[in-house]
Parts: C-alpha cells; structure tokens; sequence
C-alpha cells in the first residue's frame, strides 16, 4: 500500500466511521428524554423481603423479524389447512396428524410441529424443531406460552413492535430499554441487594468491593451489538459495566492490545505511552468522553474477558448416566457427548450460556442477531422450519449445558454452583398469519409464542419454581375468511394471555419488583412498563404491564 | 476484506453493516463495547501496526511513508530530524502536528527507552538522528501511540 491509499484508508477506517463531535449518541438520548418524566427507580415496590436471595440470570433471545407460530403451536393446524390459500399438505403431508408411525403425523403430543416418526424420507419429514420442544417439556425444562397477543397497540410494523418488545413499554420514543431499566433498577436500590443477595455461586453482594459495583459483565449483548435493550436512561448514572457490554461468540477478546516490538517491562512501556496519552488529553480542551469511556470499558474488559481468551467453548460437561436409562441421552442422539451446532445460532448461545455458567455476575444477556431475520413473507415452507429445527436443538442443548452443571464443577472457573437461576426467554417482533400466501409465506400478526426455559428455582418463577415449568399455556382460534390473507389465531374466549411488554415485567419481578403485592392500575401506574403522556405529565396512556402469571393453577396451563 | 467475517476489519465486527437486520439498530455509530473494541483493533493492529500497509516499496508497489518504490529510504524522510519525522507521522495521520508535550514525552520514549537513534554532533551540539534500520520499528510506537488517541475517532466538524 502506498501512502496515497494509506491515507484513504484512514479516512474509510478511521475518519468514515468516528463520531461527529456535535452530535452523540447520549446527547441524542438526552433530547429523547427531556420529553417525559424520569424513571424514578426507587419508588419501584421493591423491599428487603422481595429482592432475590439468589441473583437470577437471564438470556434473552429475541427473534427478529417475527417468526411464525406453527413450531410451537400447530393446535388449530385442521382449522388452518381448510382454509388457507396455499395448502400446508402440499408441502408438508403429515402436518394435520398426529405424530404416528401409522399416519406418519408431524403433530406432537402438545400440539408442536415435530417430525415423522415413521422415517425421515425428505426434509418435509424433519419437522419444525417440535421434537426438541417436546422434550423440553416433558422434562420440566419449558414452557410454552400461545397466548401472547398484543391488543394494547396492535400496530404490526417492525420497528414500533420490536421497541416495544425491547423498551418493555409503549413509549417507544422515550423509554429505556428493558435491559438498561433493569440495570438502573439494581444500580439505584443497590443497597437491597448488597444486605440480602448473593451470586449463583454463593458469592455475597456485599463482600464485593464496591458491592453491585464490582459486578463483572452484569449486562451483556452477545453479538447483537448496539441492541435497543440497552438504550439509556439519561436521568440515571449507572456504574460503567452495567451499561450493555457486546460480546462475540467465540468469547474471544477483541479488547485486548499489545505493543509492538515490547522490551525487557512492556506493562512500563505501555504506561509510559498512556502517560503521554493522559498528557494529552488534559491538555485538551475538547469532549472526546465518549471515546475515552470506550476505551475504560475496553481495559476493563481485556482484563475481565483474559481467561476466556484461551477456554476451548467447546468443552461441555457430559451427560451423566450416558446410557439408554437417561432420557437426555436418548434425545441427544444416543451420545453423552453434548456439541452446540457449530452455527451462528448455536455458537452464538453457547457464548451466551458459558458466559452465564462461569460468571455468576452476568445478570442478563441479549442474543438475536445471529439467530438471524424471521420475516417469512415468502418461500417460509422451504426457510423457517430447518431454522426452528436449529434454534430448539440449539436451547435443548443449552438447557443439557445448563443442567450438568448444576452444583458441578464447571468446565473454565472450576465453579461449584447451582444453575436452577439461569433462565432463557425466546420472542419476537409479533406473530405472524396463520394463512400460507401465495408466496408461500406468512404475513404478519399479532399473537405469538412465548418460550422460556429453564429457572426452577424455587421463589424465582413460582413458590414451588418447578411447577411453571413443563407447561403449554394458552389456547387459540383461527380467525378470518376462507381463502383470505388476513387469517390469524387469537387467544380463545377465557384464555390467559399477555401483552409482550410483560415479558419485561416478569423480568423485573425475578429480580424483587414485587407486582403481587401492589398491582398495576389506575392509581398505581408501574414506573418501569407505564407510558406517561409526553405532552401531559401525570397522564398516563398505559399504566404498564403485569409480568406474566407462572402460576399454573392461575394461569389454565396443562 | 471488509465483508469477510473472518477479518479483522470485517464491517460486521463494529456493527457497521447495518441493514444486515433491517432494523432495531441505533441510527448512529455503534460504540457498544464490542462494535468500538473491533473498530479499534482493526484500526490499530491491520492498518498502524502493520507497516505493510504503509511503509512503501513492498512488492515494487509505489513510494509508501518511509520508503521509495526500491526500497530505499525517501530522500525527503532521511532529511527530517526526529522531531520533524513525528511530526510528519502526526500530519499523515491525524491532521495536525505533535504538541510540545507529545514531542516530550515520545523522544523520550523512542531515545532512552527504546535506543532508535543514535547521537551525532555537529559543532559542539548533540542531537539524536533515527537510525536507518529503525525506522519501521520507531513509525510503529508513533503510530502505536496515535491509535490511542481519543481524537482518531473522531471527526472535527468544521469551525470547531
């Protein structure tokens, strides 16, 4: 390279891709803010007897695009088939039957969309991921919430849903995300947790340097980047690392950096550059704080990431008994041995379940981006059922990572501790239609599946914990004319159902929101899910959403 | 280069590529954690640190920073003394010239720590002239520093 390209690839490296100084992004999340009231976050019901005694983890899979329902839900499957332009059957002959050898159904015992057991002939045959998701329940692993309907806003674009979904609000404009009021809300009730909780490897809160402070990695984004989880709440500081940290799945760490040509003390050498740097810096008289934070986080994490640096990911705990006795073995393909696909989605999550087995302090993480877009408008019969079959064999496998390190040591930190509190919550945008268009596709909806996984500890989703667990909850109907595009389910007459924003909510409960005791309504408007009218404080246009009811005797599960 | 995942500039890496997932991005630059991390990384360690990527006369390409399309060492930098060559690295790369505090504290970095001169006189003067064979090695702990500057992130708007 000469030194004329040199300097034009400064420019398309460095100067294309830096930051207007005038503009940045937390000057951006101010305007945002100052049209509507802040968050006060210790006036959220949470008291010494409502935080958890046990820090929770969270994964967060959202699934953007929206996926279809059918994997999770093939319930109204006859209904649907009847009426729809293009026919299931076409594509998929044993989609209306039951999964039998006899028949050779697809049409698990839960009504998932599985494969034929008579046989795996052609890729029609493999299903949608519903064997997996069939085994997840009957081992009290999932489960499955049909009923996931947005009635409060029942606009189906993308953007307005998935900040929705991701501010845990309808005030898209100004809310935080979910991720980063979570984070808030620890931050500023810090004292609750430092005198009642401890990290899932009995590590207390309050034996920590700096309490919630010296939290490493508590809020993670694994390869989905600048996700709008994370977006700010101005009118709070929380400490540097609670704000989201981005990942990669390989848990490589791209924040270290070293010297060329080092000497007889490198760490010197470096603080004597950093001197200068420091130097420089004082004597300068522009803002480059956003920049300068940039590089704080990255030293903190160059440190903080060093020992996953040189971990093999790909060492996972074995499936103990490793003989036909042990259903986990029969699902795994008659093999002890247990292996995440080696596919962005696959990698992607055991980064995600790594990070939160070997590092209590990680709190919540996000994934999404590499679980890829879910749009299915068209060609869906040939795209969505092979990416479902990867996402759910990907969280079976999870959920084997999750399980055989429960109180066992694990695989990098050599940690002794339970993992009954990490749980994994999978949604999208929205739903979509159930009626197959002529492009052979699904266009979109407003009812969808909720998955979540894991977490059975007891006081965390439930009293008992494990009996939310194994679970479909909700049912539907078909709607809408024969031979007509605009064909949906709907929660049936009586069915439990909730708006995506709970999801959010239920979040906020696992970690001492206590909901239960203060419900939302008119006259207690839920600081963290209300939207607030932007141009008359103290009018509300949504008073929030409840978390989800777990309770199966609550919540007509079977 | 840019769009192979496996690159170290790969545009991914630092959230540039941003229809990738239609939407749910934030509408400026990523400065997430990872997104700058690689951005950095890339900057420093396949453009700065890589004196292949500047130094000049590599496969007979074309006059580079420091060497002629031989490999030789351009008349013009062989002239500079070693303040005027920071200098002219500073210029190259962030648009204005080392401060008196930077030219301070790097000669002493490049002089005492790292020996990249040798100390001629000339009428009775000592002064510190960069040797021929360091002169990669010395661009490099310029540039390692430069690439730790805030300020190469950033676009000064004009009139600031």
């Amino acid at each position: 390279m000469n030194r004329r390209l040199f300097l034009k690839a400064l420019a398309a490296v460095g100067g294309g891709a830096i930051i207007p100084q005038t503009v940045s992004l937390s000057s951006l999340s101010s305007m945002y803010k100052q049209a509507n009231a802040a968050i006060n976050y210790t006036s959220v019901n949470i008291s010494a007897s409502s935080v958890p005694s046990v820090m929770p983890q969270i994964i967060n899979i959202f699934l953007y695009g929206g996926p279809s329902e059918l994997a999770g839900n093939l319930s109204n499957i006859a209904d649907i088939e009847q009426n729809s332009q293009s026919k299931y059957t076409d594509f998929f002959p044993g989609i209306v039957d039951s999964q039998d050898v006899a028949t050779d159904g697809l049409v698990t015992p839960s009504g998932f969309w599985g494969s034929n057991k008579s046989g795996i002939n052609n890729e029609a045959d493999r299903g949608a991921g519903g064997d997996d998701m069939q085994f997840l329940l009957d081992q009290g692993q999932m489960s499955v919430y049909r009923t996931m309907m947005k009635r409060k806003n029942t606009s189906q674009s993308h953007r307005e849903s998935i900040l929705m979904s991701q501010k845990g609000s309808l005030d898209i404009d100004f809310a935080p995300g979910f991720g980063y009021k979570l984070a808030a809300l620890i931050s500023e009730n810090r004292a609750l947790y430092e005198a009642n909780t401890s990290l899932a490897d009995g590590t207390p809160i309050s034996s920590l340097a700096n309490g919630v402070e010296s939290l490493v990695m508590p809020f993670v984004s694994v390869l989905d980047g600048d996700t709008r989880i994370f977006d700010k709440d101005s009118s709070v500081t929380v400490p540097l690392l609670f704000n989201g940290i981005s990942v990669d799945s390989a848990l490589n760490n791209p924040f270290s950096r070293s010297i060329p040509n080092p000497g007889a003390d490198p760490v010197a050498e470096e603080a004597a550059l950093d001197a200068i740097v420091q130097k420089s810096l004082n004597e300068s008289s522009r803002d480059y704080s956003e920049v300068v934070e940039a590089f704080k986080l990255r030293q903190e994490l160059a440190d903080a990431m060093g020992v996953y640096d040189t971990a093999d990911l790909t060492v996972l705990p074995t499936i103990v008994p490793g003989d036909l006795s042990n259903p986990d073995f029969v699902a795994n393909g008659n093999s002890a041995t247990l292996a995440y696909l080696d596919t962005s989605v696959g990698r992607s999550l055991r980064a995600a379940v790594t990070l939160a087995i070997e590092n209590p302090a990680t709190l919540f993480a996000t994934v999404g981006g590499a679980f890829g877009g879910w749009d299915d408008h068209n060609n869906g019969v040939d795209r969505y059922p092979r990416r479902m079959r990867e996402v759910f064999e990907a969280l079976r496998v999870a959920m084997m990572h999750i399980k055989y390190s429960h109180n066992s040591a694990t695989q990098i930190n050599s940690l002794n501790r339970p993992t009954d509190n990490i749980i994994i919550n999978v949604f999208g945008d929205f739903g979509r239609r159930v009626n197959l268009n002529t492009s052979l596709g699904w266009n979109h909806g407003n009812n969808q599946n909720f998955y979540t996984l894991g977490g059975a500890r007891p006081g965390l989703r439930t009293a008992a914990g494990s009996d939310a667990l194994g679970k479909v909850v909700g049912n539907t109907n078909r709607v809408g004319n024969a031979g007509e595009d605009r064909q949906f389910t709907k929660p049936a007459t009586g069915s439990y159902e909730f708006e995506p924003m709970s999801v959010a909510a239920n979040i906020y409960k696992y970690f001492g929101v206590d909901y239960a005791s203060s419900p939302i309504s008119a006259s207690n408007p839920d600081p963290l899910t209300s939207y607030e009218d932007p141009n008359n404080a103290g009018q509300f246009i949504d008073f929030g959403s409840p978390p989800i009811e777990e309770d199966p005797t609550k919540n007509g599960a079977v | 280069m840019a769009t192979s995942t496996s690159s170290p500039t790969y545009l991914g890496g630092m959230g540039w590529n941003a229809m990738s997932l239609k939407i749910g991005r934030l509408p400026s630059v990523p400065l997430d954690a990872l997104s700058f991390g690689n951005h950095h990384k890339a900057l420093r360690e396949s453009l700065l640190l890589n004196t292949n990527s500047y130094s000049g006369g590599v496969n007979a390409a074309a006059d580079g920073l420091i060497y002629d399309e031989n490999r030789d060492l351009r008349v013009f930098v062989e002239s500079l003394s070693l303040e005027d060559y920071i200098d002219y690295l500073f210029l190259n790369t962030l648009h204005r010239k080392a401060t008196a505090a930077e030219q301070q504290g790097l000669y002493d970095f490049l002089v005492n720590t790292r020996n990249y001169t040798d100390t001629q006189t000339v009428e009775g003067v000592d002064f510190e002239v960069i040797r021929t064979s360091q002169y990669l090695n010395l661009t490099e702990e310029v540039f390692d520093y430069i690439s730790r500057l805030p300020e190469l992130y950033y676009f000064t708007s004009i009139g600031q």
